[in-house]
């Protein structure tokens, strides 16, 4: 065991994914995202997510390893509604790692969370641990309803019951990409290799790439006074950067208007009750 | 109205170029490395080796050019083109879903035949084209073809020249519909900016754009390209970051993403935009080409304007203070500020706005696409009247759902009961399709050829090529192909008309005949490769066709407004139907991606909802998820509501697309069909269906609805979630 705690050590020390030949990273714009949701169809495509179904989703067992967020603000009429893409923050400190008791998830040296699908004995912990609840545990093993399934993606796995998943930055693109630069004596180019989200976004609001790069497109992106990280102050050292929103806050852009807390958690009185997930009232079918 | 025909005069004769080079396809193979040597196979089984295919997207009227990923001869993944002007890479949510359609499980494998008890069995084609051919050749035997309706819904290109051909010949009535047509869009340009077609508005240069109601990055006209040019706008090259103003009564995707949201009181837009136009002639913002405006005598002042919109006139006069200062501003103008009895001089209000404000050959040109001509309510109501008096003899559905998309009141769904024989081509049994005798099972569009001019396309002419990216799943024809069997088998004129053997052909037919019009002789096989491997030939414009702003004064537009059916007292609501892009009009619903797809505002999945304004929510006792009965003149249904700021006190809204009686799985019985409340309201000027223009009653049902939302809090609770320093 003493072998793996020290990798772990060394792998959570600064600066370790520096001398790698690349340390993956995402930039998401806020101030470009417009919500829409292109990126989370694109990745539900790419990597084989199920459909988990209505009842399921009454259940809160929605499958997304990338989710759009909403936030209301204020009031009517002044009230305002902001965006951020939530995934997978490939922290390179991260906790779910060391909570793992078969070390099915794992950092790689590319500075990738992995998750070894069939090293996963399903305890669950990692997702316990997770701040930014973005790990999905196959409660059932799901179908695809005949020839849905010939639209599966060859090359990522169908993940079954008991086993953990989520957000990989599209690691089977990453590896071809890699393969095909090595064969040709290469490095992997900037903006070579892009997850299947980063592609489809109509904004171009996500940059993919080597933070190692200093010039690479995501070093600029991570450069701009607009960086930030979510949930900063759990040290969890993200490899997902965001930009803020550049809106005027939004008392200021109309000069004036009020904000009340307490009237804000009025607007939605059961969205805003105890339960985080999942809001579903049932009693009546339509 | 530009047709189809006479586009393409507008491209220029000499030196077109392909677009910018991406060779996909074959290029983009890597060689083989042999495992399985020695034999060769298709271009798309090569084990292990994605071949990529550009081609056309077909779920919305954008016209964007995609590249599909084919792994051993099956489609897996759908990507903008990079190539392409109109998508530029990008690529949305109901576009890459078009898997769905393409590996639905309720996808019809074979013709269907009506059962004569509300069923279908499965038939063979020759079955059905012998008695479709029988019929029709009866029909015009006896010069009857006026008895033959054909209703076609969004596909244009060579498919709708197909189509319109084979109903010219044949003497039949071909119907275009839609419920939101660019009818009254066209109208405004023409009489405001004295060009045909629709305007190509660049966001991405402009430093303030005020939107009247369009939902530009949400599901109007072309999300995409105006996704990519928003991004821009935003974040763009040139170091500036252009300001967003969305003016409408129910926060749209766009109206969540501006900087400033103004929620209008439905109806008053357009006296908004001309009271601002007014303004801007009082502070010399005009140019000399609309001097004598004069004050635009239709105009109400500012203050007139506010207090009839019910916005703070602090807001509107800080509006127009930006305005006058922006130096390239645009105005846009759309959805449902656009659908009222008077949308079209909403959207000519609109367009004098930009008039004034310099943007005509700035951040507004004419876009010279190909704009589709649509049936009025008038067209509609003849069709149905014709039926109602047994004069109907023959419907063909091509690739359109009226029964589901269209206003109940407009008649249609009595139309098919009375028409004597319905022939829905079609890939599902939707709603319109289970009124027929016969459905005719629909290729997907990536199984197939054909093409489309995207329109508002990229400032060029865009035509995009369709091709097949995989064989054919399932016993299936495209409408093109049914079309030219049939014509094969009536012969005559109408076989004269459509010579070809099948859509392949006539594609190509048709691309040969416009390079030929156009002097564009070369090799004819070389450059339709090219064109297949870059899926579009964006063609440039004929010298001086990218600045045909008439510079003819137009008449100052006359003043806008909307009457609503229903009394206030009875009906205190006003109905704000939307159009969300994952279900559009109800072309998403069958797809589980889509419906699994959390809406963007109000995370709701699997179903539809009303969105009520918190105040009249506490005023009717009504919580998250309670079941309410929504009442208009011309209909009613029950929803559950989502309470939410996002919308006035005095509108409900509710989206589009959902409620479908057939339409497979994933649609049927899913949500209700806010398009059923709509009362046949029309625009007094176009004649378009007046969408937006309905009054609506809500009652509390005293039960919970069947509503479900993913996500967790909608308040950031200071966890600044959204970055440092903000209190959100
Ligand atoms: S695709 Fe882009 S714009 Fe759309 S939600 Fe995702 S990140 Fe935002
Ligand atoms: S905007 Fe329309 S044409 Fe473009 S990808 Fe989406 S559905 Fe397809």
């Amino acid at each position: 065991m003493s072998k793996i705690t020290d990798t772990l050590r060394q792998y959570r020390a600064d600066g370790y994914f520096a001398e790698f030949d690349y340390h993956w990273t995402m930039a998401i714009d806020l101030d470009q995202c417009t919500g829409c949701g292109a990126c989370v169809v694109a990745c539900q495509a790419e990597n084989n997510l199920p459909i988990v179904g209505e009842k399921r989703m009454r259940q809160g067992r929605e499958m997304k390893w990338l989710r759009v967020e909403r936030y209301w603000e204020g009031d009517y009429p002044d009230a305002r509604l902001s965006f951020i893409p939530i995934l997978c923050q490939q922290c390179d400190k991260a906790p779910c790692e060391i909570a793992c008791p078969v070390f099915a998830t794992y950092h790689n040296q590319d500075g990738l969370n992995a998750q070894v699908y069939n090293r996963c004995i399903g305890t669950r912990t990692c997702a316990v641990y997770c701040p930014y609840e973005v790990r999905f545990f196959n409660w059932f093993t799901y179908t695809w309803d005949e020839p849905l399934e010939q639209q599966l993606n060859p090359d990522v796995t169908v993940r079954e019951k008991g086993v953990m998943e989520k957000c990989t930055f599209c690691v089977q693109r990453i590896n071809r990409a890699k393969d095909l630069a090595r064969d040709e004596g290469r490095r992997v180019a900037d903006g070579e290799v892009q997850p299947a989200c980063a592609q489809s976004c109509p904004t171009d609001a996500i940059v993919f790439g080597d933070r190692n790069d200093t010039d690479s497109a995501v070093s600029r992106k991570m450069r701009d006074p607009r960086a930030y990280e979510v949930l900063k102050e759990l040290n969890t050292a993200p490899s997902v950067v965001y930009l803020k929103n550049a809106r005027e806050p939004l008392h200021a852009a109309d000069g004036g208007g009020h904000h009340d807390g307490a009237n804000a958690q009025a607007a939605e009185p059961r969205a805003a009750a105890a339960e985080p997930r999942m809001v579903e009232a049932e009693s009546a079918v339509t | 109205m530009v047709s189809r025909r006479d586009i393409f005069k507008y491209a220029a004769g000499g030196g077109v170029g392909v677009g910018v080079g991406l060779l996909l396809g074959e290029v983009n193979q890597r060689p083989l490395e042999t495992l399985l040597s020695t034999h060769i196979p298709p271009e798309d089984f090569s084990p292990g080796i994605d071949t990529w295919y550009n081609t056309l997207c077909r779920m919305c009227p954008a016209g964007c050019g995609i590249s599909v990923k084919v792994r051993e001869g099956r489609a897996k993944k759908i990507e903008g083109n990079a190539s392409h002007p109109v998508s530029r890479g990008g690529a949305c949510a109901l576009g890459q879903a078009s898997l769905n359609a393409l590996y639905n499980p309720d996808r019809l494998r074979s013709p269907m035949r009506a059962d004569g008890e509300g069923g279908f069995i499965p038939a063979s084609w020759d079955e059905a084209f012998d008695e479709l051919s029988a019929r029709l050749g009866a029909l015009q035997a006896a010069g009857m073809g006026r008895r033959v309706w054909v209703l076609t819904g969004g596909a244009l290109g060579s498919g709708e020249e197909a189509l319109s051909r084979f109903s010219e010949a044949l003497g039949a009535n071909l119907l275009r519909l839609a419920l939101d047509t660019t009818a009254n869009e066209q109208a405004a340009a023409k009489a405001i900016y004295g060009f045909e077609g629709l305007p190509h508005y660049d966001i991405a240069s402009a430093d303030l754009v005020v939107s009247f109601g369009a939902d530009f990055l949400g599901s109007w006209r072309s999300p995409i390209a105006y996704a990519k040019a928003y991004g821009e706008f935003r974040q763009g090259a040139n170091g500036r970051r252009g300001h967003l103003a969305q003016i409408e009564p129910r926060m749209s995707l766009t109206g969540a993403n501006a900087d400033e949201w103004l929620p209008a009181r439905p109806g008053t837009e357009g006296a908004l935009a001309l009271a601002l136009a007014a303004e801007m002639l009082r502070r010399g913002r005009g140019g000399e080409d609309v001097a004598n405006w004069g004050g635009l005598s239709g105009a109400m002042s500012l203050a007139g304007a506010a207090e009839q919109a019910d916005i703070p006139l602090a807001r509107v006069e800080a509006l127009a203070e930006r305005l006058a200062a922006a130096e390239t501003p645009l105005v846009l103008g759309g959805g449902a500020a656009g659908a009222g009895t008077r949308g079209a001089a909403a959207l000519s209000a609109v367009a004098a706005l930009n008039r004034v404000l310099g943007a005509p050959g700035g951040t507004v040109r004419p876009n010279l696409g190909h704009a589709a001509s649509y049936a009025s309510v008038p067209d509609i109501e003849a069709f149905a009247s014709q039926a109602a008096s047994g004069n109907v003899s023959l419907v063909l559905l091509a690739g359109v759902d009226p029964a589901h998309d269209l206003p109940d009141s407009l008649g249609i769904r009595r139309a098919l009961e009375r028409a004597e024989l319905v022939v829905s081509l079609d890939s599902f049994i939707n709603d319109s399709a289970s009124q027929a005798d016969w459905v005719l099972a629909t290729d997907s569009f990536l199984e197939t050829w054909g093409d489309d001019i995207s329109s508002p396309g990229a400032g060029s002419l865009t035509v995009t090529l369709q091709q097949p990216v995989q064989e054919r799943l399932f016993d299936t024809l495209s409408i093109t192909d049914i079309v030219l069997r049939l014509a094969a088998r009536l012969g005559g004129a109408v076989a004269q008309a459509l010579p070809h053997a099948d859509a392949q052909a006539f594609t190509r037919a048709e691309w040969a005949r416009v390079w030929q019009s156009l002097g564009l002789n070369g090799d004819f096989n070389e450059r339709f490769r090219l064109a297949q491997q870059n899926g579009v030939w964006d063609a440039p414009l004929a010298e001086g066709m990218a600045d045909t702003i008439s510079p003819e004064v137009p008449p100052p537009p006359a003043a806008p407004g909307s009457e609503f059916a229903g009394g206030e007292s009875e009906y205190p609501f006003v109905l704000h139907p939307f159009v969300t892009q994952g279900f559009r009009e109800g072309q998403g619903a069958n797809l589980p991606w889509i419906q699994e797809l959390p809406d963007p505002l109000t995370s709701v999945v699997y179903g539809s909802w009303a969105e009520v304004n918190p105040a009249t929510a506490e005023q009717l006792g009504l919580g998250m998820g309670d079941l309410v009965e929504i009442e208009s003149p011309a209909g009613k249904l029950s929803v559950p509501v989502v309470v939410h700021p996002g919308v006035r006190p005095d509108v409900i809204a509710m989206p589009l697309g959902h409620g479908h009686r057939g339409n497979g799985r994933y649609a049927k019985g899913r949500g209700a069909n806010a398009a059923s409340l709509l009362a046949a309201q029309s625009d007094s000027a176009t004649g378009a269906l007046a969408w937006a223009a309905t009054r609506v009653a809500l009652k509390a049902l005293g039960k919970r609805g069947r509503l479900t939302r993913t996500g967790g809090l909608s308040r950031t609770l200071g966890r600044q979630i959204l970055g440092p320093g903000g209190e959100h």
